[in-house]
């Protein structure tokens, strides 16, 4: 668990922090990113110590850049992939690279761009174009009481075929922030800021619960497609399995990568699970009916 | 498409198909892409993995005498269309 004494080490030889089934080693000498790991990361496994999956450094500009404006540059497995950001995004490039070092090389696994929960036994994959509306419903299934698998990724482990969990920071951004925020008051929060694109952000502290089931997998279940409309009532329509491999093939970083078997996963888990386009808009609408939607499912024939 | 070229199916190509639907989804290992066909289009595909390698003017009339359809001017276009498309995805090659 974490400790004052541990993350004193993100200056100098950096600390491990196990994700699901990743250990990312990180260094920083800003206090921003310290401050980062301590309020939005309490609760994982940290330990000093080298090594580890991913190595992400965000390292404080010099010189002249340290007093105006200052920068923060990243270098991530050695290399220097992005320009330097302001310093002030510090915490939150944190998240953005580690998103960047799954999406890249986490090859062990089929990964895709969707939110995953999971309540009772079924995951339910929520995948969408940035704007459909994911990362708002994920976050309040997840204060509704669904486990947190991952905001970002579903990793499909490719022999078992189940979803292994990734559980991090919620990302929210904009009219959603306003929305989950009076959803969850007493959830912790990361500072608000504007990203590169302009847009407000923060990042949700995921529930404890869900950090302490990070090596448990989840059986796919349901998938969804949302689309958040302002006023529409809540309407499931139903997905036929070729177009959900298909849409999940889109928003799939590496199934071509892993050749016939990441193509066969993502074709197996289409196979398992029932898919809807959804069209909401009211939250409180949307919630039980997805909650009884996968209860109606978990119960045995 | 040039005329009179004829056809043969690109080995390793990974079919799948599910209970919901009589379509196919084709996964191509050399360029890394999935496709959607219609079981029509598949069965087209198939008459390519016989041998002798056939015409595109064969194809299309043995699928014709397959599938009951009668060989009219909507018929021959979306055939040939369909050639066009399995031959730009590499799930055909003209063979000499």
């Amino acid at each position: 668990m974490t400790d004052a004494s541990v993350l004193s080490r993100l200056a100098t030889t950096g600390v491990q922090v196990t994700i699901g089934p990743f250990v990312v080693h990180v260094r920083s000498e800003l206090p921003l990113v310290h401050r980062y790991l301590e309020t939005l990361y309490a609760g994982f496994p940290i330990r000093g110590g080298d090594g580890g999956h991913f190595d992400i450094q965000v390292v404080g500009s010099h010189g002249v850049r340290r007093f105006i404006r200052p920068q923060a540059n990243l270098v991530v497995n050695g290399e220097r992939p992005f320009l330097p950001l302001p310093a002030d995004l510090a915490g939150a490039l944190f998240e953005w690279t580690l998103n960047y070092c799954v999406g890249r090389d986490a090859h062990r696994f089929v990964a895709m761009h969707a939110a995953v929960v999971e309540r009772n036994g079924r995951a339910l994959i929520v995948s969408g174009e940035s704007g459909a509306g994911k990362s708002t419903l994920c976050a309040a299934l997840v204060l509704d009481g669904w486990r947190l698998l991952s905001d970002e990724f579903a990793l499909v482990d490719p022999d078992a075929g189940t979803l292994s969990p990734l559980p991090r920071p919620v990302s929210l951004k904009n009219v959603s922030i306003d929305i989950i925020r009076q959803r969850g008051r007493d959830v912790v929060y990361g500072p608000e800021g504007i990203d590169i694109e302009h847009a407000r952000f923060v990042h949700m502290k995921p529930p404890a619960s869900s950090v302490q089931r990070a090596s448990e997998p989840a059986s796919p279940g349901i998938v969804i497609f949302p689309r958040w409309r302002s006023g529409a009532e809540t309407r499931f329509t139903r997905v036929r399995k070729a177009q959900v491999l298909l849409r999940l093939a889109d928003q799939s970083f590496n199934y071509n990568y892993l050749g016939v078997r990441g193509f066969n996963a993502i074709a197996d888990l289409a196979r398992r699970v029932e898919g809807y386009e959804l069209e909401y808009s009211d939250l409180d609408d949307v919630l039980p009916r997805l909650a009884g939607l996968c209860d109606a499912g978990a119960r045995p024939a | 498409m040039q005329v009179g070229l004829r056809w043969s199916a690109t080995p390793g190509l990974v079919w799948t198909q599910f209970d919901d639907s009589d379509d196919w989804v084709v996964f191509n290992p050399f360029s890394g892409d999935i496709h959607l066909l219609s079981a029509s289009a598949y069965a087209l595909w198939q008459l390519t993995t016989s041998s002798p390698p056939r015409s595109s003017g064969a194809l299309i009339e043995a699928l014709a005498a397959d599938t009951g359809y009668t060989a009219d001017g909507d018929f021959l276009s979306s055939a040939r269309d369909t050639l066009n498309f399995m031959d730009r995805a590499g799930l055909i090659a003209p063979v000499q």
